[in-house]
Formats: C-alpha cells, sequence, structure tokens
C-alpha cells in the first residue's frame, strides 16, 4: 500500500516551505531628522550686527548665492533665535524624499540690513573646518551632528 | 386562424397520444450490493433509445416506454456498469457492485460523441458538479483556475499557455454550453455568468487546437458546460453564502473602514413529468470586492424546456440571461495604492451588461446505426458605460450571435464510425464602439473513427470553414485532425494526436476605436485569421491495488502559432493599441497529471504542467505566460465531514509589455507596470454533511488564499486577498 501519510507530509512541508509574504508596497515614508547642536565661541560681535543667524542645508555644494540656492531648491534654511550671546543653539530640519544626501551644511550670518548681506561662521565638517563634511539621511533616521562656530575664525566663504 | 375549439381538440388529442404511447411504467432503486445503501446520482439509460433517468438521493429512478419491457443500461463511477430487463409489473431493485478499484470510467463527449475518457487520443480534463460546492465556485472562470496546465487571467482563459492577457477580446478557447458556443458576436469574449452553476453535470476542457469539429476559437482548446438533465424525481437544491475579505497586511493598502462581503443565493429546480422536462435556475451575486471600485451586482436566470416526442426523438430548449452592472476596474493606482484604481478616475462610472442565450436542439436516432442532432441558437450581448454618447470614453455594443448546426452520425459497422456536420455562425454586430458589421462562418466537418486493429482506436477527421466579411478577402481555413490511441494493457494506453485550429479575428479587434483610462484602441479591418497546430504524444497509466488506485497521465506537447494577433503599441510615445498579426510562437512542454485514492476517502491530485513559450519572431518568451504551474489538491471525508485543500503555483511571467509604463501627461500608463511576481495560493475548505429536515444539507467553510499571500493576476493587479466564506447549500 502506498504511504499516503507521508505523501500528505510532503505536500505540507511543500506548501509551508513555498510560501512567503508575497508582494508589499513600498515602505511607506518616514520622515528623516537633522538634529543640529551649534556651540559659538568667543566674542560675539556687535548686537546691532546681528540681523539673523539662520542654518542652511545644501544638498550639493553652493555655486550661487544664498538666495538663488534657496530659491532653486538646492537649499533649506531655518533661522535660528537672535538671542545675543547665548553660547548654545539648537535646530532641526525634518525630511520626507528620502534617501537625501546634505552636501554642505552652514551656519550664516546676516551682518546688515539686507538680506543678501551673509557671511557663513560654520561649516559642519568632521575634522578639518576647511573640508565640509556630507551627511545622509534614510528613512525614518534621526541624525545629531554639532557644527561649532568661532566668532574670530571663520570658514572659506562659498561664495 | 385557429379557434378555440379546434386548439381544445388538438391539445386532447396530444394529451391522448401523449397517454396511449406509455405502456411501461418502471420504476426502481439502485443499491451498493454490500451495503445495501442508495446509490445517488446513477444515470440509466433504455438501450436505442434517447430516454433515461438519474437516481434521485434515495437512490430511486423513473422510467416511462412505449414498450411494456426495457433493456436498461446503468452506469455510475466506481461501478460496474450493469445492463438489464425491466417491465412496469413490479418495482424493482438492481444492485451494483462496487469496483475493487476506484474506476476512472468517466465520459467525455469531446468527438462530438459520449465516449470514455481512455479512447479519447487528446487530453481532455473534468471539472465535476461536486467540484462547485465544495471550493464555493460561484463563476466558471474560478473552476477553471484548478485545472492542470490552465490558467484565468481575468477573463483570458489559456490552455497551455494559448492565450496572454488581451483584456478577454477574442478568446482562443472555445466556450460551449451543451454544444451551443457562448462567445459574444462582437468582443468574442467568454461570458462566464451566463452558466446555471447549480445545474451542471460537468464541464469538459480538452486541451491543443480543436478547429477540426469545434471550428473558429478552438486555436488552443474547447471548454464544454454540460448541464444536469432532470429526473421523474423532482430536485430543488438551494445555496447561500457569503463572505468577507481580510484587512490588507498593510495599511497603505486598507482603503475601507467598512467590511467588504462578497454574498450570492442559487436556487435550481428540475423535474420531468411524463416526457416533459423541466429545469430552472436563478443566481444573485452582490461583490464588494477587495478593491475600491470593482463592485458587481449580477441576476443570472435559467430555464431549460425537454420534450420526449417519442424514445427516439426530443428536443430540448434552453434560455440563459444575465445582467449586471459592475465598476470599470481596469488597473491600480500604483504598489503603494494597490487597491484603488488610477488618481482621476472617474469611479462614478459603471458597466451595464446584459446577456440571453436560447438554444434548441433536435435529437432523433434514424436506424439502429444513425443519429441526427439540430441545433439552433441566438446569443444576444449587450454592454454600455452608460455615458453622454458625445463622450470621449463613452462605450456601448450590442451583438447577435445566430448559431445553426446539423450533425450527423453514423454506426457504418462495427468497427468504423461517422460523424459529420454542417455549421454556420453570423455575428451581428451594431455598435457604438466597433460600428455596425456582419461576419458571417461558415464550416462543414467530418470524423472517422475505425477500431479494425485490436486495441487501436483510430481517428481521422477534417473541416473547413469560409469567413465572409466585406472588408477582407479571406481564405478557406482547412482544420485536419488525427489521433491514436492504443491500449497497450490493462493500465497502460496511450495517445497521440495532431490538429489544426484557427481564430477569426473579432469583430471588436478588427473595428474597435475606442478610449478607456489611458488608452486609445484604434482599428485594423485587415487581420487576418490566428492559426494554431497541435501535436500531442500521452500516456495514461492506472496502477491498482485492493485499497488503493493511482492515475498518472503524462502528455509532451508541442503547439505552433502563426499570425497571433496581439494588442500592440503603435508607437513609443502615446498608449495606441492597435490589433496586428505580429506574432510567431512555439509552446512546448510537459503535463504530469496524478490522481490517487484510497478506500478511506482519501484523494490526493497533482499536476505539474511545464511550457516554454517562445516568441519566434523576437527570440524571447511569449509575454504573459508562466513557465511552471503546478496545481494540487487533497481531500479527505470522513463523514460526515470533509476537509480539502487546494495549492496553485504559477511561476512569474518572463515577459509582459514593456509599454504599459509608457510616461503620459507626467505619470505611468500603470505606475509600477515592471512588477513580476510567483504566485501561491493555498484555498481551505471544511464541510459537514447534515439530513437535517429530510434534506441533504451541506454547511461549507471556505478560506480561499489562506496564506494572504500577495500576487498580481495580471499587470497593475493585486490578486484576491485573504477571503472567508460561508455556505449552506441544500437539496430536497
Amino acid at each position: 500500500m502506498i504511504k499516503y501519510n507521508t505523501i500528505i507530509l510532503i505536500i505540507i512541508a511543500l506548501f509551508l516551505s513555498s510560501c512567503d509574504k508575497g508582494l508589499e508596497p513600498p515602505e511607506a515614508v518616514q520622515p528623516a531628522t537633522l538634529n543640529i547642536n551649534i556651540d559659538f565661541i568667543n566674542d560675539w560681535p556687535k548686537r546691532d550686527s546681528i540681523y539673523g543667524l539662520r542654518v542652511v542645508a545644501f544638498k550639493l555644494p553652493p555655486s550661487d548665492n544664498l538666495i538663488s540656492e534657496i530659491l532653486s531648491g538646492n537649499a533649506q534654511y531655518k533661522d535660528l533665535n537672535n538671542e545675543y550671546n547665548v553660547n548654545y543653539k539648537n535646530i532641526q530640519f525634518t525630511y520626507e524624499e528620502l534617501p537625501i544626501e546634505l552636501k554642505y551644511i552652514v551656519v550664516a550670518w546676516q551682518y546688515d540690513s539686507l538680506i543678501t548681506e551673509q557671511r557663513a561662521i560654520g561649516v559642519y565638517n568632521n575634522s578639518n573646518k576647511n573640508e565640509p563634511s556630507s551627511i545622509k539621511l534614510i528613512n525614518s533616521d534621526t541624525v545629531n551632528i554639532n557644527i561649532e562656530v568661532d566668532w574670530n575664525d571663520f570658514p572659506p566663504q562659498p561664495f | 386562424m385557429i379557434s378555440r375549439h379546434n386548439l381544445f381538440n388538438t391539445l386532447i388529442l396530444f394529451l391522448l397520444l401523449t397517454y396511449t404511447t406509455v405502456l411501461a411504467d418502471v420504476k426502481g432503486v439502485i443499491v451498493d450490493n454490500e451495503s445495501n445503501e442508495p446509490i445517488i446520482g446513477a444515470n440509466i439509460s433504455v438501450l436505442g433509445t434517447l430516454i433515461g433517468d438519474i437516481t434521485d438521493r434515495k437512490g430511486n429512478f423513473h422510467i416511462k416506454s412505449s414498450k411494456d419491457s426495457l433493456l436498461i443500461e446503468i452506469q455510475y463511477a466506481g461501478y460496474e456498469k450493469k445492463s438489464i430487463f425491466v417491465s412496469s409489473l413490479n418495482p424493482v431493485k438492481i444492485e451494483l457492485k462496487r469496483l475493487t478499484y476506484h474506476s476512472n470510467e468517466l465520459i467525455v463527449s469531446a468527438n462530438k460523441k459520449t465516449e470514455s475518457i481512455q479512447n479519447v487520443p487528446i487530453s481532455v480534463s473534468l471539472i465535476k458538479s461536486e467540484d462547485f460546492s465544495t471550493r464555493n465556485i460561484t463563476s466558471i472562470d474560478y473552476a477553471l483556475q484548478y485545472v492542470p496546465g490552465v490558467e484565468v487571467n481575468q477573463d483570458n482563459v489559456s490552455i497551455r499557455g494559448s492565450s496572454g492577457f488581451s483584456f478577454g477580446i477574442g478568446t482562443r478557447t472555445i466556450f460551449l454550453q451543451d454544444g451551443f458556443p457562448l462567445l459574444s458576436a462582437d468582443n468574442n469574449d467568454i461570458k462566464f455568468d451566463i452558466i446555471p452553476i447549480l445545474l451542471i453535470d460537468r464541464v469538459e476542457i480538452i486541451k491543443g487546437a480543436g478547429s477540426a469539429l469545434y471550428g473558429t476559437s478552438a486555436l488552443g482548446g474547447v471548454i464544454n458546460v454540460l448541464t444536469a438533465k432532470p429526473s421523474f424525481n423532482p430536485m430543488l437544491r438551494a445555496r447561500l453564502y457569503s463572505g468577507l475579505y481580510d484587512s490588507p497586511k498593510y495599511e497603505q493598502w486598507n482603503w475601507s473602514d467598512k467590511s467588504l462581503i462578497d454574498k450570492g443565493l442559487d436556487l435550481a429546480y428540475s423535474q420531468k413529468f411524463g416526457d416533459y422536462g423541466i429545469m430552472g435556475s436563478a443566481s444573485m451575486f452582490s461583490r464588494d470586492s477587495y478593491k475600491r471600485y470593482d463592485k458587481l451586482e449580477r441576476l443570472s436566470m435559467f430555464l431549460k424546456q425537454l420534450y420526449d416526442f417519442s424514445e427516439k426523438t426530443n428536443v430540448e430548449l434552453a434560455i440563459n440571461y444575465s445582467t449586471s452592472k459592475t465598476d470599470d476596474w481596469v488597473y491600480w493606482n500604483s504598489l503603494d495604492s494597490a487597491l484603488i484604481p488610477p488618481t482621476g478616475t472617474d469611479e462614478s462610472i459603471a458597466i451595464t451588461s446584459n446577456k440571453l442565450a436560447v438554444s434548441s436542439s433536435l435529437k432523433h436516432i434514424l436506424n439502429e446505426s444513425s443519429f441526427m442532432n439540430i441545433r439552433l441558437g441566438l446569443f444576444n450581448t449587450y454592454f454600455s458605460n452608460m455615458l453622454a454618447i458625445d463622450n470621449i470614453e463613452y462605450r456601448e455594443s450590442t451583438g447577435n450571435t445566430y448559431f445553426f448546426e446539423t450533425q450527423y452520425s453514423n454506426s457504418l459497422n462495427d468497427e468504423n464510425s461517422l460523424i459529420t456536420g454542417i455549421e454556420s455562425r453570423i455575428n451581428q454586430v451594431s455598435s457604438f464602439t466597433y460600428g455596425d458589421n456582419i461576419q458571417t462562418i461558415l464550416g462543414a466537418y467530418a470524423q472517422l473513427e475505425n477500431k479494425s486493429i485490436s486495441n487501436l482506436i483510430a481517428t481521422i477527421g477534417i473541416r473547413t470553414d469560409k469567413e465572409l466579411l466585406d472588408t477582407i478577402d479571406t481564405k478557406f481555413q482547412y482544420s485536419p485532425k488525427i489521433g491514436l490511441n492504443y491500449t497497450l494493457s490493462e493500465d497502460i494506453t496511450l495517445r497521440s494526436s495532431y490538429g489544426r485550429g484557427f481564430r477569426t479575428a473579432s469583430l471588436a479587434e478588427r473595428f474597435a476605436s475606442v478610449q478607456f483610462q489611458g488608452f486609445n484602441v484604434i482599428a485594423n479591418p485587415e487581420l487576418k485569421s490566428e492559426i494554431s497546430q497541435s501535436l500531442e504524444l500521452g500516456l495514461s497509466y492506472d496502477i491498482i491495488n485492493s485499497t488503493d488506485y493511482l492515475k498518472l497521465d503524462i502528455s509532451s506537447f508541442y503547439n505552433r502559432y502563426d499570425d497571433l494577433i496581439e494588442p500592440t503599441f503603435e508607437n513609443n510615445s502615446q498608449a495606441v493599441i492597435k490589433f496586428m498579426n505580429i506574432i510567431e510562437a512555439e509552446i512546448s512542454g510537459i503535463e504530469i497529471d496524478m490522481t490517487f485514492k484510497t478506500e478511506e476517502n482519501f484523494t490526493l491530485k497533482s499536476s505539474l504542467t511545464y511550457l516554454n513559450p517562445k516568441n519566434i519572431v523576437e527570440n524571447k518568451d511569449l509575454k504573459y505566460r508562466s513557465n511552471y504551474l503546478w496545481y494540487s489538491s487533497i481531500n479527505y471525508k470522513l463523514l460526515p465531514f470533509e476537509v480539502q485543500l487546494d495549492y496553485r503555483y504559477k511561476s512569474k511571467y518572463n515577459e509582459i509589455d514593456d509599454r504599459l509604463g509608457l510616461t503620459i501627461e507626467g505619470r505611468d500608463l500603470i505606475e509600477n507596470h515592471e512588477i513580476k511576481i510567483d504566485a501561491h495560493i493555498l484555498d481551505i475548505s471544511f464541510s459537514v454533511y447534515s439530513d437535517i429536515f429530510d434534506t441533504k444539507t451541506k454547511f461549507t467553510m471556505n478560506m480561499k488564499n489562506a496564506l494572504n499571500y500577495y500576487y498580481l493576476e495580471m499587470v497593475g493587479n493585486l490578486a484576491p486577498i485573504r477571503f472567508l466564506n460561508f455556505q449552506i447549500e441544500s437539496e430536497l
């Protein structure tokens, strides 16, 4: 007699081994957060010259003036509070179009009433402040970075 | 004008004639010779006549005849065939002897005559009526998905890779009900919903080119639905079912907070009164669907009347009707939102569709050796998307197919038999979408069967057809067939066959001018007929011992296709589709089909089909074909319980049409069209039989796609997700 119990077991094993979950939708987008801690060192310039402090994150290294880069979508910025002589500030950027690589993250100082009057005062870098570092964000990532602003020693200006 | 008096006299005369012709009124019961249990569904036929009966659930039968003594033959699968003289003197009790093994003595009509499946030289698969109940089959197309070598891609039936995907238009498998073709005149597509599920006796699936007997559309095979016959014992059957879809595993696909339910009710009745028999059924079906914009409401009705003018002449008249309203789902928005239609789809549009088939047949035994069958039928179809006529996406079509066939069969002598026939099919279309056109196809066929060599059945046949159409000068089609069936031993049967098939282009493929959901279909009146040639070698091997039965059927096949019609993109920048004769293809393969049964009511079936579908013009695989189909089922009955597992595996398509991803107005025509995936589908059924209220009642819980495995049934179409169904079926 044919051992049909064995056949059943083989078939059931094949059922189970041959199955997985099948198709699945692309993973739902979970925004990534870039948390930037900024330390200011040395003496601040005069209070009336602080028209604005901003952090600007560039997808590609900047090649034009800051306003153009923001308008073209290459850069995203956020204002820091202007509290004078406060040497630690923090700000978050949130990204939904992921993954994204940010190749130049800078703290900018608007030193005049004209918005075009900006100066790079701190750049995200791993070791050498003259060599900006890039950072890559993926789904649901939270990345903390530090930028040091030395009021006496600004990094190379991009424009 | 006939007066009321004359009408009354005629009626009286008719009743007297009917009454006086009945001399024998034979009643009896068929039982198992060991258990004395009644045998339900045994077929009793009076030899040399067209009359007979089928035993009811108590094993009873009832035959009326003009003779006082009848030679009847009783047949039932698993029992010895028995012939016996009976008369009306006393109710007769007939005992049938169970065979020592589970016989596979199945009867088919693949050659336009009933014969044992072992004697047919081509591969034939059967779906039996009980399969519809256990699997909660609500439409024939779902039942076909379990048949070895058959794939159903939405409305396209593909037998051994014969069809890819063409929105259901231009089927390469002819679909028949009791021998009548039920293909629409315009699209030449199959209308599955018109078939009365509860009154089906069996469905035969003939694999390979079959135009030598069936003419156009039998390019890849034949599906013939055979309805049951009424008995003197009334049959009243009802089926009520309702089920709900599981929630999708992924939140992105979850589009509804409500329970999504499919439900339906089927009722059927049949009975024979003297020489008159009647069968009727009604079905209602409502589908919420697991997809948004895929609802369906359907009502189907069926009525069949039979009248025996004499023991040698009978007539049948069948009417099928179905009306439905369905959403116009075509493809998904994207894989990320796979269960909703593309953004911007007007979801208020619904397709209204009506179908009416009227078919009649006259069967007459001319003498001891010859038999004639005349068939006449009409199939009317209508659909519209109910938009304003000036809307660019307005679609509407009315089609009528008029069918006529005369078949003559003659047993020339003990060794030879002949079947000949003539046939005409007229497709008349009056359509906003396809224009006003008439297509006529005339055919004549002859087939000779010879048994002069011991253990060998040789069949040779030829058919010629001519299509008449204004726009194209068509050639005669000559479709020969040769078949050999050799019984090597009691256990082994060998078969080989060659056949040719053809399909005339449908009026829709030739004259379509329509826009829908991003596609723009244009006409091509010059389309030629598709041609196929099938070659098959097969072996059937029965291994039998006292308790178990194993049947193994192995087929190797080669099919050649020329001038295949495929929907083809006209250029690379727009979704303009034109049907064109562009493909030459070869499909070779092997099919292994195994059935194992035991005395303990355990059945295991498994089939593996390997296909090598090659487009020899482009030297790559044909589009939308799987290489492997593996279907298996386990059934175990421990009365009153029954459990069944069905597993299907289909390998992913190697080729699809890349241009379905055309970027039009900033988005892909079908987002994520490139996805390919294997299919694993497990269905589980659990049934309990009961005799409550003196009825035979079956409660079934059925889970389709139990593994909740997500796969594609076609590009941009996620297949049904897990569905849990409850069904009550009762027979009085």
